[in-house]
């Protein structure tokens, strides 16, 4: 299931009078102390329990606690003048109470895992019918609108859901932490939530975090090569076809699907600053190069190709180098080049069906078609039933930074597992 | 239309009721596979080489053999089975198969090649009528779409049985998982000696599927989300049997690169159907 972003869709009622929002924060900041990160626990499920209204309802109270920024942030600054004085007396209180002060940035941090748990572990996306009012211009501040994901599934439009809030909350704990600590504790997070969203073909929420991460961790190497990854997918087929043939309700838009060609410019741009700061990534210059491929660079995305099969040894980053080089050869017209670049990707995944159906295509190219019919049937053969998704990295390959999920977000919520602590 | 340099077998435009005929004869020639219609679009018949004439890069040719008719089919069936297609679309792609191969001539072949983001054989092509029914009554549609690797795949399986192919593609249209480049697909659709009838729903019309059709010297259908497929799969094969097989030995023109193909039939209001050139 694939999730695309629309705009401020669904107008949502105004957030009634907070009964005491003091008491609920100080609930808050127990479940946040109490939580064991990655688990799904009672503190955990205090929060998650809260509906759409409570969140947006706790927001500024949230935010001001955590002393989040307000420049170049008009709509936190907008949310925060909406709170009273002695709403804020009350919640500098609670920050002396809580002895928050000198260990601000660690329980920031703390909080950031903890909604990040609330949105993976806890909150399931309330789905929602297709909206049938167009926004008005402008999005009017006095009535909130959530944001509203539309979810696909092979090129068809599946529902609607509304956007999980807990990403807000996170980002709004990540944008709080002293800038001395971003490369330690913002840009891992950014890294990290960025790979979930690949793994989840979560396109809706990526946006916005990449949005963020541009302005709060610009030049980190591993949060630039994921909104490249990002940047790649918005480009491929799967999401252009998507985009140029779905019908929305009217006056609505997909936001942030431009041309590919807009996309794979960003991206080459993204991954030529990362390579920039860390010239060993190997990822990141694989990538480069099919980007450059992609916009009919293949002449220049070759060299690319041939050092990243020079500098690593994991097979799959070796496939895709020489997958990719044979691609570039053949569309260079150069058949032969492109058949042996296709066999060497066999020889590391000999079942793949990307690379068997390339050959075959240069070896037609080069005129030989008994050859091409055999290479094609080696993979046309192999019994559905039997085929495993690891023969073919191909089909992984949008997924992006999602093959190091599981470590990045182990490596996130390590500090936190122990709510002790 | 189709063309294609072949190291081809003469024989066998001329054996109509051959099922595993003997090929001893090889020239270096060209197949182009041409539909003749009239004013109002219904196939032109009756029509013999002397009605042809041809130009391979500008170069007039001599027409050798015209077939109408005689040489059996090999009809390729490549059905997106992608998550798409679940339901009641199908339904219709069993019942429209089934009616399609009970049309067949005793000696015409089908096959089937099915694609969700991985492309399978389910039938190789063959004379057994039952075993696309089977393949389709047993497939569940499942996962992404590999539209171009699938048809890349269909065009090479095509060629590897000597006869007419005719390949008709069915999809939704959205391809989400290929690898390769619809150009490069297109590249080998005009080197291929298959045509392609591309099959998919109004408003998801790809360019990419109208050029296959227009290298191949196919034609593009679209059909409504919920419209019988059996009317549109006949239409096609009745088609595909009306067309004429000329082949040529060209003369006069270089073997490799790329020849423009111009036919046209010596009849007024005679309108010709045929790819636009091949590869040498």
């Amino acid at each position: 299931m694939r999730a695309i972003a629309l705009a401020f869709l669904f107008a949502t009622a105004a957030p009634p009078p907070p009964g005491d929002p003091i008491v609920v924060l100080r609930q808050w900041i127990d479940a946040v102390e109490a939580h064991a990160a990655g688990t799904v626990d009672a503190p955990l499920e205090r929060v998650t329990a809260w509906s759409y209204t409570d969140y947006e309802r706790m927001r500024p109270y949230v935010e001001a606690l955590v002393e989040a920024p307000t420049d170049h942030n008009r709509a936190r600054a907008t949310r925060l003048s909406r709170l009273e004085a002695p709403e804020r007396t009350a919640i500098s209180d609670l920050r002396d109470a809580y002895l928050l002060t000198p260990r601000f940035d660690i329980f920031r941090h703390r909080a950031a895992v903890f909604h990040t748990d609330a949105a993976i572990l806890g909150v399931t996306p309330l789905i929602v019918d297709a909206p049938l009012e167009p926004a008005p211009q402008g999005f009017d501040r006095a009535h909130p609108r959530q944001r509203v994901d539309v979810r696909t599934a092979d090129g068809r439009v599946e529902n609607f859901a509304l956007a999980n809030p807990n990403w807000d909350y996170a980002r709004d704990m990540l944008d709080a932490v002293s800038p001395a600590r971003r490369n330690a504790i913002v840009a891992p997070w950014y890294r990290a939530i960025g790979a979930y969203f690949a793994s989840r073909d979560n396109l809706a929420d990526a946006l916005r975090h990449f949005e963020q991460a541009h302005a709060i961790v610009p030049d980190d190497p591993g949060v630039l090569f994921g909104e490249a990854c990002f940047q790649e997918t918005l480009g491929s087929p799967a999401v252009q076809n998507f985009a140029s043939v779905t019908i929305l309700p009217n006056g609505f838009t997909l936001v942030g699907v431009a041309s590919p060609q807009t996309h794979f410019r960003r991206a080459e741009t993204l991954l030529t600053r990362a390579l920039s700061a860390q010239p060993d990534f190997v990822d990141a210059r694989l990538r480069l190069g099919r980007v450059l491929a992609a916009q009919h660079q293949y002449e220049k995305s070759l060299p690319h190709f041939s050092r990243v099969i020079a500098e690593t040894r994991d097979p799959v980053l070796t496939y895709y180098a020489h997958l990719f080089a044979a691609d570039a050869s053949l569309a260079l017209d150069r058949a032969s080049e492109a058949r042996a670049s296709y066999e060497r990707a066999l020889a590391t995944h000999p079942n793949a069906q990307a690379a068997r159906i390339g050959l075959a295509a240069a070896l037609r190219a080069g005129g030989d078609r008994a050859a091409a019919v055999d290479a094609v049937m080696a993979t046309l053969t192999i019994p559905p039933q039997t085929r495993d998704s690891d023969d073919e990295p191909w089909w992984e390959y949008y997924k992006g930074d999602a093959a190091n999920v599981e470590r990045l977000l182990q490596e996130l919520r390590a500090p936190f597992s122990d709510p002790a602590k | 239309m189709r063309a294609g340099i072949a190291t081809l077998v003469v024989a066998a435009w001329s054996s109509a009721a051959s099922i595993q005929p003997s090929f001893s004869t090889r020239v270096e020639g060209v197949r182009v596979d041409v539909l003749v219609t009239d004013s109002s679009r219904k196939p032109v018949r009756g029509l013999t080489a002397a009605d042809f004439s041809i130009r391979d890069n500008g170069v007039p040719q001599q027409v050798d053999v015209v077939s109408f008719g005689e040489v059996p089919l090999n009809v390729g069936l490549a059905f997106d089975l992608s998550e798409s297609v679940a339901g009641a679309r199908l339904d219709q792609l069993r019942s429209a198969s089934k009616s399609l191969t009970s049309e067949l001539l005793i000696a015409d072949q089908s096959g089937l090649i099915t694609f969700d983001e991985a492309v399978s054989l389910r039938c190789p092509l063959s004379l057994d009528r039952s075993c696309v029914d089977r393949a389709l009554t047993a497939a569940e549609p499942t996962g992404e779409t590999a539209l171009v690797d699938g048809i890349l795949a269909g065009l090479i399986a095509g060629e590897s049985d000597v006869g007419r192919s005719l390949l008709m593609v069915f999809s939704d249209g959205l391809d989400t998982a290929s690898f390769l480049e619809p150009e490069r697909v297109l590249d080998i659709g005009r080197r291929s000696d298959v045509v392609a009838y591309p099959i998919t729903t109004k408003g998801a019309r790809p360019k990419f599927l109208e050029d296959l059709a227009d290298v191949t010297g196919g034609r593009l259908h679209e059909v409504d989300r919920d419209q019988d497929l059996s009317s549109t799969f006949k239409a096609i094969l009745d088609e595909f049997r009306q067309r004429y097989l000329i082949t040529y030995t060209p003369k006069g023109v270089q073997k490799s690169g790329w020849h423009k193909l111009e036919v046209r039939v010596n009849r007024s209001g005679g309108r010709v159907k045929a790819r636009p050139g091949y590869q040498g």
